[in-house]
């Protein structure tokens, strides 16, 4: 993954940034923390596969948010779907 | 396979480079005389899946301690070097296995705060990992 692909994974699932030693995102719904990642300054590559694990994404959902295709309530609903958001009560 | 043992006793609290059948089978590329190997041999074994498993507990931050080590899987993936704690779902990388190690120390020190502050909003997977993280750090005492 290049560092313009998790700027995007940043814009679209509206991730929370902050930077310390490395670029620290993590995605908040409801008040809530709900995942989080990383990356380092600089413009090395960054290992996909376990960023995506962080972000509870599997293959093509991640290459869905990076080319576009999954919005942000697309994200909320796979992680309502993992259990990792409640259902809102009807 | 026995892990490698990284504690705060390490020099700088950096891992000791370890010497894998890898960097001996390199050595050995390298050392041959003409014929020379197939370069795409050489390819091959310098995109080997060499998985190592460390046992992590260097000094990560003087505020800090690390009282039970981390199992840290090191391995190359997608041409990175990666130390991974499956348990909590960390990760530090590099090019090369203590690059990656001493990301990964710097990142267990931002976890362990960045949870910290956040405790009273943290959804059950990210208390789950809180918890556990809190089972190997500890703050050490004034």
């Amino acid at each position: 993954m290049k560092v313009h692909e998790f700027s995007r994974l940043e814009a679209k699932l509206r991730l929370k940034t902050r930077n310390s030693s490395h670029r620290l995102a993590w995605f908040e719904y409801e008040g809530k923390v709900v995942t989080r990642t990383k990356r380092s300054h600089g413009n090395k590559d960054l290992p996909a596969s376990l960023i995506r694990q962080q972000l509870k994404l599997n293959e093509e959902e991640l290459s869905g948010v990076i080319s576009c295709a999954l919005e942000f309530d697309d994200y909320v609903e796979i992680l309502r779907n993992k259990g990792l958001i409640p259902r809102a009560r009807t | 396979m026995q892990a490698m043992t990284i504690s705060e006793a390490t020099p700088q609290g950096m891992p000791i480079q370890a010497v894998t059948s890898e960097t001996t089978l390199l050595s050995l590329v390298v050392r041959v005389d003409p014929p020379a190997p197939p370069r795409e041999f050489l390819e091959l074994l310098k995109r080997r899946s060499i998985v190592e498993e460390v046992l992590f507990a260097p000094n990560i931050d003087a505020r800090l301690k690390i009282t039970k080590p981390f199992l840290v899987t090191v391995k190359r993936r997608e041409g990175i070097m990666t130390a991974y704690i499956e348990e909590i779902n960390e990760f530090g990388y590099g090019s090369n296995s203590a690059e990656a190690l001493y990301d990964l120390g710097r990142t267990l020190s931002e976890l362990y705060f960045s949870l910290k502050d956040a405790a009273d909003r943290l959804s059950p997977d990210l208390t789950s990992v809180w918890l556990k993280l809190a089972e190997h750090i500890q703050p050490r005492s004034a």
